[in-house]
């Protein structure tokens, strides 16, 4: 059952601007990969090109997961500090006799309850999801630092695997992230989940109206979110053989560009995995060519930040108020099958 | 008449004047325990700042000085804050790693005028204020250190020159302790210079990416231990990774003399470490301010542990009483 | 088979029971809940203020109350401009990045032209800057507050640490303790500006006609339209104030520390909105007041002060800073729920 709302989705099945921006990061990613591939013959090698995918794969993966937050209006801030804590949580289980063969899931079951308490406190208490995950985005590093000692934990070959070990000769990461994509685009676009999460996004007040269970897949949308950060942190942590005390940190802001530049509106209501993979690509090839260029770190977090700034404007479709209680106009609704 | 809010407000600040008043004429507040109290305020914590303390907790308790600790979580206001509540307690003396060399200043300069003397350890303060000592590491010297010791291989090296956060002045100074002398040596080529904000998965990448632009590469610097497990797994995953005396073997020298940099002189991953004698740094800090008397600058200079003298040297680094921790190779 | 469906005005309030002894029971809870969010704080105040004196003896001492007040200046001062901004029922995420920027601003400008007066001007006028910009587009463009100023937050701080490129401006000229430490009739200079801002603050929002325009735009902003308030010009307004607010602040900051450096503005975001709301001004705009930010200002002060001098390391205070702010955020958002919060204050 579908349910359109005149005056409202007109807006939302690609405007031009819309469909222009989705597309423009394709063509900024082809446009970016042809140039630096011109600059430098051994830019397109196929052993360049698999270091910038597995580079790619943790940002790709929470991209995944920030596009559910971000097409619900949301945003989560707390993804880099999920990444350290799950691992964290699972890491000092395994030091404390946890077999290494559970460490993993263990990450991935604390990612998911992080991530879900983060959900509980936006849906039922009804906390603006930038203060919730502001908090959360301190206390989890705290609690994690507090666990580890703020020292550097060697991670058992158990859980490093999805970092350096390889499927069929390709690399874990990229595996791991194409599953992810992949799982996320079929649970957003076929599944009852999937449609519920974009007509949240689409209009809250409508959809509770129709009877949506609304609080339930706002924390199922964050519990998303906290997944794919363990994934994520499973994969860099992995890379790394080691947990150490400020990985991730700062990479929500690089997710949430790249989500936004892949097309994914703030506002809510619609996005797209595809695109958000596409705006990680776009923002890891900058990356590497900046440093391959020898030009100054900073350019990149200006760049970056740019980037968003003139992705939002260009983005824009219709202003949603942070109230919670909007003031409806006088409004035509068609419900129907 | 007036406003409920303006009332509200009055009311409050005059309520919150009249205890104060009550309470100046009241008391001089909490009178300075007979045991000297040291507060020690730093930055962060880590690795080597948990050595840090442990040297100064050590010693402090030799003195019979007792320690009011406070970290500041890199907020340089925080750590102003801090110490301001340290000056109110009365403490006996201040230590200091400061977050921001610049704007602790305003804290020495609190301390000069409540009469607590004021010692800054690990990184140097700016100028403005006075300190009864200053024990940093010598990272322009530390840097030299590991030059030379690649000089000393004689073999000819193809360096990769990794670099700390910019806006640090110990890993400013650590790179240019490196190339000049580097420049003296001959057989050292910076092949290429990797600014990496000391984080892990940025030194990974660009150690990976390094290798991929430059496979000429067959040394490298790291400026600190913290970075070494993405050092190693960057060699791993590039097959650069061969151990201490393979022909292929990747010459990779470190600073700082943690439990880490230790494990891996041990284990023959990593030809030498310079390992920074934190330990010196508490103790010298201390007497100072019990003696509180002029300025002393120290700058306690890296030790170099390598793969030659780990034997007769490792005893002295204070990252070898520690083992790693967490999964062990 | 379609079925149209007309939704009529939704009323900010909610009408519970038709029976008139329910009725009375709602407006006896709202005056009580009413007063007890005027006076509850000043209670628990006390009461904190007394737990940390009985547990330490550091804390009730005429140094330590005046520390109190002279610390936290920079997080009243820009909690007031944050207030304006939250009673319009907007929001302002850019106040942290808009503090670091205006203290590099003034700093820039003193080290360079010389002038103590200019460097102010310098770092007020950054503040206005971005807060007018910020307001241009929220209020012209219509884009959402959250959205606007959270891009706007990456963007300015960006912006500063590239032109800085994360270096510290300083040393400042020692006079400007003036502003800070400085005390007259034993109170330090930071703390009588403060006050004396948030007076002249408290006034405008309750006195002028602009500040009544404010708290009708952000109880219902089509009434106020309706009512012939320019929207676009009050909505860009209380931004730009915001601005210029975060940039006395970042003038404060810098001041205090000699120093300036693009990051040391950013930890303020979350306690400046912390304390608004644990003030009682509600999320939701249009009541609030900038002497209830004051109490909310205090109470955070200190709980942090209390918390020191316990002890407690910074991990834990920020671990307690966070867990009071978002319990205070949701009895807000409870309290208005059930309509026991009344927007016409």
């Amino acid at each position: 059952m579908s349910a359109t709302f005149t005056g409202a989705t007109r807006r939302y099945t690609g405007t031009l601007g819309e469909v222009l921006l989705r597309n423009t990061v394709l063509i900024a990613a082809a446009v970016v990969f042809v140039a630096f591939s011109l600059a430098s013959s051994k830019f397109a090698s196929g052993s360049n090109l698999r270091n910038i995918a597995i580079q790619g794969s943790g940002s790709a993966v929470m991209a995944v997961g920030m596009t559910f937050v971000i097409i619900t209006a949301g945003i989560d801030l707390s993804i880099g500090a999920i990444l350290f804590l799950s691992t964290a949580g699972a890491a000092e289980l395994f030091v404390h006799g946890l077999p290494a063969a559970w460490a993993p899931l263990v990450a991935v079951l604390f990612g998911l309850g992080l991530g879900a308490l983060n959900g509980a406190s936006i849906a039922f208490v009804g906390i603006n999801p930038l203060i919730v995950t502001l908090a959360t985005l301190n206390l989890y590093r705290g609690v994690g630092g507090h666990l580890t000692g703020f020292s550097t934990v060697y991670l058992p070959p158990g859980m490093t695997k999805f970092g350096t070990g390889t499927v069929a000769s390709i690399p874990a990461p990229i595996v791991v992230a194409a599953v992810v994509a992949l799982v996320g685009g079929v649970v957003l676009r076929r599944t009852v989940f999937g449609r519920h999460v974009q007509a949240i996004g689409a209009n809250v007040e409508a959809a509770r109206n129709l009877g949506l269970p609304v609080r339930r897949v706002l924390v199922g949308v964050y519990a998303i979110s906290g997944l794919t950060a363990a994934f994520a942190g499973l994969i860099e942590n992995g890379r790394l053989g080691a947990l150490q005390p400020t990985v991730g940190l700062g990479e929500e802001l690089t997710v949430i560009t790249a989500v936004v530049l892949g097309g994914t509106s703030l506002f809510g209501g619609k996005g797209s995995i595809l695109g958000s993979l596409f705006g990680v690509a776009l923002l890891q090839m900058v990356a590497d060519g900046l440093v391959l260029a020898h030009i100054s770190p900073y350019v990149f977090d200006m760049l970056r930040a740019s980037v968003l700034i003139v992705a939002v404007l260009v983005g824009t479709s219709r202003a949603r108020s942070l109230r919670a209680v909007p003031i409806v106009r006088r409004r035509r609704l068609e419900v129907g099958p | 008449m007036l406003g409920k809010h303006i009332r509200l407000m009055l009311i409050a600040t005059a309520a919150g004047a009249l205890a104060v008043a009550v309470i100046a004429a009241g008391s001089a507040g909490a009178k300075p325990s007979a045991t000297p109290t040291i507060g020690v305020s730093f930055d962060l914590l880590n690795q080597i700042r948990k050595a840090e303390l442990t040297g100064i907790k050590q010693y402090a308790a030799k003195k019979h000085v007792k320690i009011l600790f406070s970290v500041a979580n890199n907020d340089a206001n925080q750590q102003s804050q801090q110490i301001q509540n340290f000056i109110s307690q009365h403490v006996t003396g201040v230590i200091a790693i400061a977050q921001n060399g610049d704007q602790i200043v305003s804290s020495i300069r609190a301390a000069n005028r409540a009469g607590i003397p004021f010692a800054t350890i690990d990184r140097a303060p700016g100028k403005g204020g006075k300190v009864v000592a200053q024990v940093t590491g010598n990272a322009l010297g530390d840097g030299a250190k590991v030059a030379n010791y690649m000089c000393s291989l004689h073999k000819p090296l193809n360096v990769l020159l990794m670099v700390g956060a910019l806006t640090d002045a110990n890993a400013i100074g650590r790179r240019d302790g490196f190339l000049t002398a580097a420049k003296n040596c001959s057989s050292i080529k910076v092949v290429q210079q990797l600014p990496t904000n000391w984080d892990p998965t940025t030194a990974l990448n660009g150690v990976t990416n390094a290798f991929q632009a430059h496979p000429e590469i067959d040394a490298i610097f790291d400026p600190s231990d913290y970075l070494l497990p993405a050092v190693v797994s960057a060699l791993k995953a590039t097959q650069h990774f061969y151990p201490v005396g393979n022909a292929k073997h990747v010459t990779v020298v470190t600073i700082d003399g943690d439990n880490n940099g230790c494990y891996a002189l041990r284990t023959k991953w990593i030809d030498a470490d310079v390992a920074t004698q934190v330990g010196k740094f508490g103790p010298s800090a201390i007497d100072a301010i019990l003696a509180n008397k002029a300025a002393k600058v120290v700058k306690v200079p890296g030790l170099t542990l390598s793969q030659q003298n780990y034997k007769a040297t490792h005893s002295s680094v204070w990252g070898c009483a520690y083992g790693p921790n967490g999964f062990k190779k | 088979m379609q079925r149209v469906v007309e939704t009529s005005e939704v009323s900010v309030r909610r009408v519970t029971g038709s029976s008139a002894a329910g009725e009375r029971r709602m407006e006896i809870g709202r005056m009580v809940i009413g007063r007890l969010r005027d006076l509850a704080l000043i209670p628990a105040l006390v009461l904190m203020g007394a737990v940390f004196s009985l547990t330490t003896s550091d804390f009730l001492t005429q140094q330590n109350l005046l520390n109190i007040l002279q610390q936290n200046a920079v997080l009243g001062i820009a909690a007031i401009g944050a207030t304006f901004v939250i009673i319009s029922a907007g929001i302002d995420l850019s106040v942290g990045s808009t503090i670091g920027t205006a203290g590099i601003a003034a700093s820039a400008v003193m080290l360079h032209a010389h002038s103590i007066a200019l460097g102010i001007a310098a770092g007020i006028g950054a503040g206005f800057l971005t807060g007018s910009t910020l307001g241009l587009l929220i209020a012209f463009f219509e884009l959402t507050p959250f959205v606007v100023t959270l891009a706007g937050m990456f963007f300015i701080s960006g912006l500063t640490v590239y032109l800085t490129k994360g270096s510290t401006l300083g040393p400042l000229p020692f006079w400007l303790d003036n502003l800070v430490f400085r005390k007259v009739l034993g109170i330090p200079a930071a703390a009588i500006i403060t006050v004396a801002l948030f007076v002249l603050a408290q006034l405008a929002l309750t006195r002028t006609t602009w500040g009544r325009r404010v708290q009708l735009l952000g109880a219902n902003s089509e009434t106020a339209r309706i009512s012939g308030v320019d929207v676009r010009f009050v909505t860009w307004s209380v931004y730009a104030v915001a601005g210029v607010f975060s940039g006395i602040a970042g003038v404060e900051l810098v001041a205090s520390l000699s120093a300036a450096n693009a990051d040391t503005g950013a930890p303020f975001l979350l306690p400046v909105i912390g304390a608004v709301i644990i003030g009682g001004t509600s999320l939701f705009g249009g009541q609030g007041s900038i002497a209830r930010t004051g109490l909310g200002v205090l109470f955070l002060a200190v709980l942090i002060n209390g918390l020191s001098l316990l002890g407690f390391q910074v991990y834990d205070q920020q671990a307690v800073e966070g867990a009071v702010i978002l319990l205070a955020v949701a009895l807000d958002i409870l309290l208005h729920r059930k309509g026991y919060v009344d927007p016409h204050d």
